[in-house]
């Protein structure tokens, strides 16, 4: 039970150490005028390797972590970062772990998709209707950016995870059941 | 059932899909009523932040340590060069600094005759650091490292350089968020300093790529220039009066509309933002 809970509060000490180190290192001492955006990483990784359920709590988490300091009406990135999570996740089951293309597909689509409605919830919704220059200057640079740091933090967060996931067989195994692993 | 598709016999609980409607149907609920309740900071609000504040301002102290020291590798002999530069300077500095403190003594003397204060004259004010920003790309909010503890409360103006930054939104026992001013979501009562024209400064994101913001509602007829100042009017609901803001770099006038708009060049530099003053005195708003 303790290894289940220890497990499941892994993604989480990952999530807050990245929402820090994205906003008070990357954000406060970088002069790019649009960054990457760490959580949408964070959030479609974890959903790719642990499935839909993972994936959903996981966003949710990153999602109200995000209000709670900078969201205007709470619970808007609460919701749309735990739908990312969930649909990463739903390909969990379609695609092997492994599989970085998908992954970044998976990111991109999340990270348009993301920027898209924060867009038309908090831009759009005031008139602000030059939707090809936030596309441009806002949405693009994060989107690749983004992609770029899927490419390199991927194999970590893989790694990680199934040795996660051995030590959680290990132990199971242990408890004298016979298993075929 | 889906041939291959098995049901895993450990599986208690509700399933993904109720539970993804379960929980959008709170947050939704969640956004809907903080749309309605306006800005609160409730007890949940607060102990994220406790527990995330001393985390980034750790983290920024950490970055400003690991940017000094890189930038603390250059040639010995650039800081030869650097040190008689700036010794020569401290001369020029020291003679200045003489003639500046009797003109100061005589401003001193002169602002007490006409009983004026300045930006922030003798309104207590707090200091404080960034420790944070928004980690989107959308806004401009920042936390800092003052709170509760330190008497911060919601609508406490923010200044930096003597101009103003922006206004404090919500608040937790260590730590306080800020909206600047040219964060889109914000909108500053103005006026030309000295005038009486009234203008509202917005933030917008776009236009602080081409490093402005629009000041709207400017009537026809009003006295505004190029190089005017624009500082924060005295019917703001929530900004103390005669704090800068900026100055007008464009206007533009369109005879069939009895509104004009102008740009303004904020003077606060929000990339390099490290220290700002929180103003402790909150907009009495006559009742």
């Amino acid at each position: 039970m303790i290894r289940k809970f220890l497990r499941g509060l892994i993604p989480v000490i990952i999530l807050a150490i990245l929402l820090v180190l994205q906003s008070s290192f990357f954000k406060l001492f970088t002069f790019i005028p649009t960054g990457p955006n760490l959580l949408i990483v964070v959030v479609t990784g974890t959903g790719f390797i642990r499935g839909a359920r993972g994936g959903l709590l996981i966003g949710l988490a990153a999602g109200l972590l995000l209000d709670l300091q900078y969201g205007t009406n709470f619970g808007l990135y609460g919701l749309v970062y735990m739908h990312i999570g969930y649909f990463s996740g739903l390909m969990n089951r379609i695609f092997v772990k492994d599989n970085l293309l998908m992954l970044m597909s998976m990111t991109a689509v999340s990270d348009i998709a993301y920027n898209v409605i924060i867009y038309l919830f908090s831009f759009l919704f005031r008139q602000r209707f030059s939707f090809f220059n936030y596309l441009f200057y806002t949405m693009l640079p994060e989107v690749l950016l983004t992609l770029l740091v899927t490419l390199i933090i991927y194999k970590p967060l893989l790694s990680l995870n199934l040795r996660l996931d051995a030590s959680r067989l290990r132990t199971e195994t242990k408890k004298g059941e016979d298993r075929f692993v | 059932m889906r041939r291959g598709h098995k049901k895993n016999p450990k599986h208690i609980g509700i399933g993904n899909k109720s539970l993804l409607i379960l929980l959008s149907i709170l947050c939704i609920s969640s956004i809907l009523f903080s749309f309605v309740a306006g800005k609160n900071t409730a007890p949940v609000t607060r102990v994220a932040n406790y527990v995330l504040s001393p985390m980034q301002e750790g983290m920024s102290h950490l970055a400003t340590g690991l940017r000094d020291l890189f930038s603390g590798f250059r040639s010995s002999k650039a800081l030869q060069e650097e040190n008689t530069a700036l010794k020569k300077r401290i001369e020029e500095l020291n003679t200045e600094n003489t003639t500046l403190a009797a003109q100061r003594a005589e401003l001193d003397r002169l602002h007490k005759q006409l009983s004026m204060t300045d930006a922030y004259g003798d309104r207590e004010v707090v200091g404080a650091r960034v420790i944070a920003k928004d980690p989107g790309n959308w806004f401009n909010i920042f936390t800092i490292n003052v709170g509760t503890k330190q008497g911060i409360e919601p609508n406490m103006n923010v200044v930096a350089d003597g101009a103003l930054v922006g206004i404090v939104t919500s608040v937790s026992p260590t730590s306080s968020t800020v909206r600047t001013v040219i964060d889109d979501l914000s909108a500053v009562s103005g006026v030309v300093q000295g005038k009486d024209n009234l203008l509202i400064v917005e933030g917008n994101l776009k236009t602080m790529r081409e490093g402005y913001i629009p000041a709207k509602d400017i009537h026809a007829e009003a006295d505004i220039r190029v190089g005017d100042k624009i500082v924060t009017s005295a019917v703001s609901e929530r900004f103390l009066p005669d704090i800068l803001i900026g100055y007008v770099t464009e206007v533009n006038a369109d005879d069939a509309l009895l509104i004009r708009e102008a740009k303004i060049a904020p003077v606060v530099n929000f990339n390099t933002l490290r220290e700002v003053l929180v103003i402790k005195e909150l907009k009495q708003t006559g009742e």
